[in-house]
């Protein structure tokens, strides 16, 4: 926990910020209101964590959540299915995509970029093509999963969102596979010549990717209480920014998901801070772009710091 | 006659977290070879990257032509010629040679100029007529090395150093880097020649200084040379090079065979080895040594069959995972770069491949334990499990590596230069281990330019040329310059 | 490591972050508990809803006293979660009206629900909800705004006058999930059928200038006799037009938009585009906060729709 204390701190420092220029912002409502709309994000930073550790990344998680919530939307309303049945069958939608990136990228030794961001163009017409391009309204029995007033004044999703960022950073820094992840990030040659093979962990980091991706689109659809294919445009770099902020490498290797997650709420909390004091959208998007590269610093500059 | 100086060394001290240098007090002279010795963790490498520049923070002054050699800056009459290449592997070989002071016009980049300065310069090192448009990934590292000597001299560098010049050189390219260096002299430069190997510092420097422990503890000019003297100054104690043990290899019983070994470079290549034996491949460079190692791990498109224990032959693994599940181990040439994972902890980059049931947990207690036992065997000086390997020193990082393949039960063990810039006491007890893993039963394929080293661990050595066996010495009747003398042809 | 060091740098964030604050919005700190209305726009990037929300500021700048202003966009036109999330902030902040432009007709439905179990007043502006769903859930939002298929139609029927039956036109539509883009696309058919002119080509660019052009270029090569484009907003109108003059088609093709943008005004004054409708777009969120703040002064008011105008702007009008 030690090495995200100038995380933390940035990320209180924030909330003290807003909380003094307008005096309503620290309250109960509002962190339901931000705690209600992590959880997607939050998802999608997990995966992208677990990516980008290996060396890879994943842009195609916005399209497969967009395919995802477009599963869940169509199977419900369309073949009347119930909604675990429907999450079921965009489990195992998202886990196919993942599937697909994650062989032909490994297989085909393609980079994960390009072979990503096809996937972010095949996932989004597929979810258009499911839909019928139409907004799929499904109404309470989903929409009761983002509802904050189930237990303990936080939603569902919270919850399953907490329990998914404990579990990822257990898998990265306490499993074997997690620190072979790790590792192939750090030296893909050094494992494959200790006699290691890496391919099945390279595949499957993508499937537990895609996989987050239908978590993802459980906690959209249930906020929106709708399907909507153009959903999460674009949320794939904010899913980056997150990791990156919380000192996850570009290049592979370093990490981690408690880390991705402190990132998540200083967007959040940004987001939020911003709208309730109703700031233009040119300022608006200066700061965050501003903030999003000081936390990146601040984080790069203490990680020196702790090596000198 | 009084040498003139080129630059002077006064009470130089760094520390890092603890003190690396204590007060080097050391001249060095116009036209000089200095030969610079110590055991790893002595400081060369410190001392080194202060002259190079690459250090800027200590105390003490370095002068040479009336000024500080920190006001130097781009024009540093100091050249480095690392031990870990350091080259860009994307440029050429002509780029590489003039990288940061490229010839050019407004940014465009004169590219006659370049070549023909690129091949005179690598004419001066004796590798006239290599395409120097090639990138520099696509040659071999002793090739790299030679360039990276042509890139101090093209930059008209009045001291170049050399840090450990000859590990990955064979002798015919020693001797062509020696007569440079002798050439250099007369140019009025001087060398600064870091190694390990004693017969070379002896045969090529004029003057020698011993480091141990950040201190000067010997010098010694050319008449004076004294290699029992040198030992016991750089270990602090009497000389405790160990002999090789007598070991027993029980002749008889195969337990190696390989049959009609293919690959581009191979023709049908045969080895068989008894129980326990060390075998080492000698060569010169691209003679085909390396491509059966990597054949046996699965590293390269080849054919052939493969027993070992039983009697039924099977074709050679395909992927290195396929042949680490026949027990085989593999410790690649280039630790940095296909070894170690930087930054990671000692006990992940021991344990690497030791961790079993992915689906687990990662047992803490049960990896350290790990680690302390191949830390034991291996002799490998660490803080603890977590430390990052990045701070190791050369030797000690490549005991992390044959850490890896230990406990194991390995039936055979292929090591590709497995002592290079590894210092003189890391070196012997590296042959230990290799000993020791012999005589548990496993067999050892050892492939190396370096003689010397192969004489001391192995009990057969084979040399090859263009790809074939050019002959078979037995450590009972082997002679040296035999050996090398079947590198060269097939007689 | 260094704490202070930490310090210090959090510091210039501090300083940095402040500093752009003030710069940008002078005074929200004062002025404890005035009216407090929220207007949710969709993308501030587009022409239309800056101009809205202009109109917007401008009114509240005329009764500075009566209540206060809180304006939010979001990035694109299809940031639907965004705009949910923002609804969900304004009604942790108790904001006392909501006053929205949907980018969804039935997704916000839920968050709205949510702000008027709240006590809040909500007011459905531009872009109109789901009746039906509205009517499912039980709530009822009063809608402020044109009538985009009467709208759509007129101008449907000016490019229908200047062509003869059974010639051939394309037609652009926005993004298909927004209510808007289908009254458009449905007022244009209508005013097509009516002319007996052939739709042969509909596709949605999205609303979207870039996506129109690339749309409108590809659709030109497959229907070469095309005499006349329907673009069911004026950005996509721009990019249709930079498509025609590319294959120098200018005299030949007749093109109509919607919503009177700048750009567009000058170029129906130049004769390049033959006509648009003016929502009145400055005054289509004053409109809405009017209603709000007469709901909010009476609370047995009715709720009811009220239809803002649509005129059609063609070039004998300017």
């Amino acid at each position: 926990m030690t090495k995200h204390l100038s995380l933390l701190l940035a990320l209180f420092l924030l909330i003290l910020f807003f909380s003094l220029l307008n005096p309503l912002f620290f309250s109960m409502p509002t962190i339901q209101a931000i705690g209600n709309q992590i959880p997607d994000l939050t998802f999608l930073a997990v995966a992208l964590t677990l990516v980008m550790i290996t060396g890879g990344i994943d842009l195609s998680v916005g399209s497969v959540l967009a395919l995802c919530s477009s599963i869940i939307g169509v199977h419900m309303i369309s073949n009347g299915a119930s909604l675990s049945e429907a999450f079921l069958i965009s489990l195992f939608g998202g886990a196919l995509c993942g599937l697909i990136t994650g062989t032909i990228t490994t297989l085909g030794k393609i980079p994960s970029f390009i072979v990503t961001l096809g996937m972010l163009e095949c996932a989004r017409g597929v979810a258009y093509l499911v839909t019928d391009s139409q907004t799929v309204y499904i109404g309470s029995e989903v929409g009761v999963l983002a509802e904050s007033t189930v237990f303990l004044g936080v939603s569902p999703m919270f919850i399953l969102a907490i329990v998914i960022v404990v579990l990822g950073q257990l898998l990265l820094s306490r499993t074997v596979y997690g620190r072979y992840l790790v590792a192939i990030g750090t030296n893909l040659d050094a494992v494959r010549l200790s006699g290691i093979n890496p391919t099945p962990y390279q595949i499957s980091v993508f499937i537990i990717s895609g996989t987050l991706c239908a978590f993802a689109a459980l906690s959209l659809t249930a906020r929106l209480a709708s399907s909507d294919p153009n959903a999460a445009i674009g949320l794939e770099l904010s899913a980056i920014a997150a990791a990156v902020i919380g000192g996850t490498s570009l290049m592979g290797g370093r990490g981690s998901v408690i880390g991705s997650f402190i990132g998540v709420l200083i967007i959040a909390v940004l987001q939020t801070g911003l709208a309730s004091l109703g700031i233009d959208e040119p300022t608006k998007r200066i700061i965050t772009g501003a903030v999003i590269v000081f936390a990146a610093l601040m984080d790069f500059w203490r990680t020196k710091q702790l090596r000198a | 006659m009084v040498p003139e100086v080129l630059l002077t060394l006064s009470c130089i001290k760094k520390s890092f977290s603890k003190p690396v240098l204590n007060s080097i007090d050391l001249q060095l002279n116009k036209s000089e070879c200095l030969g610079l010795l110590g055991a790893n963790g002595a400081g060369k490498s410190t001392l080194s990257r202060i002259l190079g520049g690459s250090i800027t923070d200590y105390e003490g002054e370095i002068i040479t032509a009336d000024r500080p050699l920190r006001a130097w800056r781009d024009d540093s009459p100091v050249s480095t010629v690392h031990q870990e290449l350091s080259q860009i592997s994307n440029l050429s070989i002509a780029e590489n040679i003039f990288f940061g002071r490229l010839p050019n016009q407004y940014g465009v980049i004169n590219q006659r100029s370049l070549l023909e300065s690129a091949n005179a310069a690598l004419e001066l090192v004796g590798l006239e007529g290599l395409d120097s448009l090639k990138r520099i990934e696509e040659v071999d590292l002793a090739t790299r090395q030679l360039i990276e000597i042509a890139r101090a001299i093209a930059h008209r560098s009045e001291l170049i150093i050399l840090d450990e010049p000859t590990s990955s050189l064979n002798k015919p390219e020693v001797q062509r880097l020696f007569k440079q260096i002798h050439s250099a002299k007369e140019r009025k430069t001087s060398v600064l020649f870091i190694s390990h190997k004693l017969d070379e510092v002896f045969a090529i420097c004029d003057r020698i200084a011993v480091l141990r422990d950040g201190e000067i503890v010997l010098i010694q000019s050319r008449h004076e040379f004294d290699e029992e003297a040198v030992l016991s100054a750089m270990s602090g104690e009497r000389s405790a090079e160990k002999q090789s043990k007598d070991r027993q290899v029980e002749r008889g019983t195969t337990s190696f065979n390989l049959k009609n070994l293919r690959t581009q470079k191979l023709k049908n290549f045969h080895l068989t080895l008894q129980r326990g034996e060390i075998a080492g491949l000698h060569g010169l460079d691209g003679a085909g040594h390396k491509e059966i190692l990597k054949a046996l791990f699965g590293l390269s498109d080849s054919q052939g069959e493969l027993t070992l224990d039983d009697k039924s032959f099977k074709s050679l693994p395909k992927t290195p995972h396929a042949a680490f599940r026949q027990r085989i181990g593999y410790v690649p040439e280039d630790r940095q770069k296909f070894g170690l994972l930087l930054g990671e902890s000692i006990s992940l980059n021991i344990c690497l491949n030791k961790l079993k049931n992915w689906l687990g947990w990662v047992n803490k207690k049960e990896t350290a334990i790990q680690t302390l036992k191949a830390a034991r065997i291996t002799k490998l000086v660490y803080e603890g499990p977590e430390q990052s390997v990045s701070e190791l020193s050369g030797g000690n990082q490549q005991k992390a590596i044959f850490a890896r393949w230990l406990e194991h039960d390995l039936a055979l063990l292929l090591l590709d230069e497995p002592t290079r810039g590894v210092d003189v006491r890391a070196r012997e007890e590296l042959h230990e281990v290799i000993r020791e893993l012999a005589s548990s039963g496993t067999n050892i394929i050892i492939a190396s330019n370096d003689l010397k080293d192969l004489m001391k661990s192995c009990d057969r050595i084979i040399t090859i040329v263009h790809g074939k066996t050019s002959k078979e010495f037995w450590r009972e009747s082997w002679d040296e310059a035999e050996i090398t003398t079947a590198t060269l042809s097939i007689a | 490591m260094s704490w202070t060091a930490t310090l210090t740098s959090l510091k210039k964030v501090f300083t940095l972050l402040s500093a752009l604050f003030l710069f940008s919005c002078g005074d929200t700190s004062d002025s404890e508990r005035g009216i407090r209305v929220a207007l949710v726009m969709k993308s501030l990037a587009n022409e239309f809803f800056a101009t809205m929300a202009k109109g917007a500021e401008a009114h509240q700048q005329k009764m500075p006293d009566r209540y206060e202003l809180i304006i939010n966009g979001i990035k694109d036109e299809r940031d639907l979660s965004r705009q949910v999330a923002i609804v969900d902030e304004m009604v942790a902040l108790r904001v006392d009206a909501i006053v929205i432009a949907p980018a969804d007709s039935k997704a916000l439905i839920p968050a709205l629900k949510r702000a008027k179990g709240a006590g809040i007043v909500v007011i459905n502006i531009d872009n109109k909800l789901d009746q039906e769903l509205l009517a499912e859930e039980e709530v009822k939002i009063p809608f402020v705004g044109p009538n985009n298929l009467t709208g759509a139609q007129r101008v449907g029927a000016v490019l229908a006058d200047n062509l003869s039956p059974s010639d051939q036109v394309l037609m652009l539509e926005g993004t298909r999930t927004s209510f808007n883009a289908q009254q458009r696309a449905r007022g244009f058919e209508l005013a097509m059928n009516e002319a007996a002119i052939e739709i042969v080509d509909s596709q949605s660019a999205n609303w979207e200038m870039r996506e129109a052009n690339i749309i409108t270029a590809s659709m030109l090569t497959r229907y070469p006799d095309v005499k006349g484009i329907l673009a069911a907003n004026d950005s996509m109108a721009m990019g249709a037009l930079a498509a025609v003059k590319t294959i120098g088609k200018l005299d030949a093709i007749q093109i109509v938009g919607f919503d009177n943008i700048s750009a567009v005004n000058q170029a129906v004054t130049a004769g390049e585009i033959l006509a648009t409708a003016d929502q009145h777009a400055d005054k289509l969120a004053a409109y809405g906060i009017d209603y709000a703040l007469t709901l909010l002064a009476d609370e047995n008011a009715i709720l009811e729709d009220r239809e803002t105008p649509v005129d059609l702007v063609t070039a004998k009008d300017i």
